[in-house]
């Protein structure tokens, strides 16, 4: 064994000097077979390796990409909010743009076509449209286009001088040679500067103008366009252009800065000057402008109307109101009549016979009245005189049979009554004497009899102090001899009108 | 009306703009020159009975001769070189202008400008210093920009050779 251990270490001796690799096969073999260490030497080239085959063939993205999409999906999965979070700074962004420019592209055409969908015009449309065989919505936007060609410019396309310049009448014009020259400068500008091909601008878009350019191998047409030109407008100008050079193919050769011969090239720039406006509004509007105004009129004249007989209404009412004993309590209206309920003294007015002052027809109105008896002053007093002439007319003087002598003084609470009715305000009274005799005896006797009766009572009266003015006699015979009141004077009171 | 367009070349500084601000016509700003690098002014001319105008292309003026002033002066029938009376190096750089104008151009009508030093009358450039390049190939004006002195004399001089030039 002992031998067996000597010989051994020998042979691994004998080994080391004939493969002094042995070590490093080992180093390498350890490398293959420890997987950490195997990774971290993966680890060193990966990010290269990966750059490295990226740029070979598209295989490692094809290969990476279910991975990666799984990943993802396993990662939102777990934690939504993640992704969110991580998504988030961007995606307002990212939302406006896109909207914005979604709708910047739809509104400018949907406004045009939404505007004239139920038109006449979109009739017009739809009739070009299937005769043309173009769709509608590109019949409505070419004709829902509204711009104008302002200035046409024919520029020498070497030296930038001004061949020729028509405008029109609306447009605000500068010095035409010196702009012609700036357009030229702007597209060796653009040329020089971008690197762009030669003659390569053909529109310059500021604001609501843009300028057209169509370029010719001696000779450059350039339109000032305001508003959103029809693309076939490029097709015009290429034509004038294409007109002018063969043309003046000659002239334009020999140019030497005098524009004098291409005077007759006016014909040809001024039918650039296309425009197409909005379509005249006023014209087919114009009924509805009328209607509108035969409407205010009418809804005038109503209106008008209707206040003036409120306010006569009004005023009626009030005029009822301040009426002495009417108490108006309640007002309705039920389709176009009047139903007035209130409360009215009986010695109140009757509004009824107000109404005609008022311009109201008396068949509106109706009136529910309740009777009750006002304290106001007027009303007091006329009652307090209707009590004294009613008492009055219960009085009177009796007689004996042939006789005209009496008491005076039974006459006098009769004579201080007379004089309260006197006495109230607004009113002219008489008293009327009414002497009586009855049928005994002769007829003219009688008559005597009772005038006389009257005459002494009247007499007696004027002793009281009574006006002999207020009071009238009258007499008359009664055929009946059977009451008392048949050889009497009788008193009425007389309110004058009566 | 008869047209010929013409350049103004010349280092930066030199003081082109200033020297013609006076005597053109300008609808457009001074920072078309910083944006385009070049600025358009037109002035009327009377020659004789000849009523004409000239389109002046006013460039910017670098200081490396570049593709972009080249361009701009395609189709000119003239130019103005200026010069500054201060500074050595515009000298220089009017010879060199020269050159590249003359394989872009051909001959044309030309005339110098040497603006004079308004800041001191300490003059780098001499009139003689600039005849002696200058005066065969094109006339020498001694001018002020802010005087304008002999500016005028300089456009009638352009403006009779570019005439000259049609007739030719």
């Amino acid at each position: 064994m002992k031998a067996g251990n000597g010989d051994d270490r020998d042979l691994a001796e004998l080994r080391d000097l004939l493969f002094p690799e042995r070590a490093q096969l080992d180093e390498i073999g350890e490398h293959i077979h420890n997987r950490s260490l195997r990774a971290g030497d993966i680890s060193e080239v990966l990010p290269d390796a990966i750059v490295l085959r990226a740029g070979q063939d598209a295989s490692l993205r094809a290969a990476l990409a279910p991975t990666l999409v799984e990943a993802l999906r396993a990662s939102v999965r777990k934690d939504p909010s993640l992704l969110a979070d991580a998504l988030f700074p961007m995606i307002g962004a990212a939302v406006r743009r896109a909207v914005a420019a979604a709708l910047a592209d739809m509104t400018d055409s949907l406004n045009k076509i939404v505007e004239s969908s139920l038109s006449i015009r979109s009739v017009q449309w739809r009739i070009e449209a299937l005769r043309t065989g173009k769709s509608f919505g590109e019949i409505a936007l070419t004709r829902s286009l509204l711009y104008r060609v302002e200035q046409v410019f024919l520029i020498h396309a070497d030296s930038g001088l001004l061949l020729q310049h028509a405008m029109s009448p609306a447009a605000v014009v500068k010095d035409p040679d010196m702009v012609s020259g700036m357009l030229t400068a702007i597209q060796d500008f653009v040329h020089d500067s971008f690197g762009a091909a030669e003659n390569a601008l053909e529109t310059l878009r500021v604001g609501e103008f843009s300028v057209w350019v169509q370029h010719g191998p001696r000779a450059i047409l350039a339109g000032v366009v305001r508003g959103t030109a029809p693309p076939g407008l490029n097709t015009v100008f290429a034509t004038a252009l294409e007109t002018i050079q063969r043309d003046y193919a000659i002239e334009l050769a020999k140019f030497d800065g005098d524009a004098a011969p291409f005077t007759g090239t006016r014909s040809v720039l001024d039918k650039c000057l296309l425009g197409q406006s909005p379509p005249a509004r006023g014209k087919s509007y114009a009924w509805l402008y009328v209607l509108g105004v035969l409407l205010l009129l009418l809804i005038g004249f109503f209106a008008v109307r209707n206040l003036r007989e409120r306010q006569r209404w009004n005023s009626y009412l009030s005029t009822v109101e301040e009426q002495p004993g009417i108490k108006i309590t309640k007002v309705e209206r039920q389709g176009g009549k009047y139903l007035i309920s209130g409360l009215r003294d009986p010695l109140a007015p009757n509004p009824a016979q107000l109404l005609p002052a008022f311009h109201i027809a008396p068949d509106r109105v109706t009136f529910q009245w309740e009777s009750y008896l006002s304290l106001a002053p007027s009303f007091a007093a006329e009652r307090e005189f209707l009590r004294l002439k009613e008492a009055l007319d219960r009085q009177a003087v009796l007689f004996g049979v042939g006789q005209t002598s009496f008491n005076p003084q039974s006459l006098l609470p009769i004579a201080e009554q007379f004089r309260r009715i006197l006495e109230t305000p607004g009113k002219a009274v008489t008293l009327e004497l009414a002497g009586h005799a009855d049928s005994m005896g002769t007829e003219p006797t009688n008559q005597r009899l009772a005038e006389d009766r009257a005459k002494v009572v009247k007499a007696a009266l004027v002793d009281f102090g009574i006006d002999p003015a207020k009071i009238t006699t009258r007499s008359s015979v009664i055929q009946t001899s059977t009451s008392m009141l048949s050889r009497s004077v009788t008193f009425q009171v007389l309110t004058s009108g009566q | 009306m008869l047209q010929k367009k013409i350049c103004m070349l010349g280092a930066y500084g030199v003081g082109k703009t200033s020297l013609v601000r006076r005597f053109v016509e300008s609808i457009f700003d001074e920072k078309y020159h910083t944006t385009l690098g070049v600025k358009i002014d037109k002035r009327v001319m009377e020659i004789g009975d000849t009523r004409f105008t000239l389109v002046l292309w006013d460039l910017a003026g670098d200081d490396e001769v570049e593709q972009a002033n080249l361009s701009h002066l395609r189709g000119a029938s003239g130019y103005i070189l200026v010069v500054d009376g201060c500074r050595k190096s515009t000298l220089d750089r009017a010879v060199l202008l020269k050159q590249r104008v003359d394989q872009v151009l051909g001959p044309v009508a030309a005339v110098l400008a040497l603006n004079k030093c308004d800041i001191n009358d300490q003059w780098a450039v001499t009139p003689a210093m600039v005849e002696e390049i200058f005066a065969h190939h094109m006339p020498v004006f001694v001018t002020s920009a802010k005087t304008g002195h002999a500016v005028e004399e300089m456009f009638q001089a352009l403006a009779i050779q570019t005439l000259g030039e049609t007739t030719r």
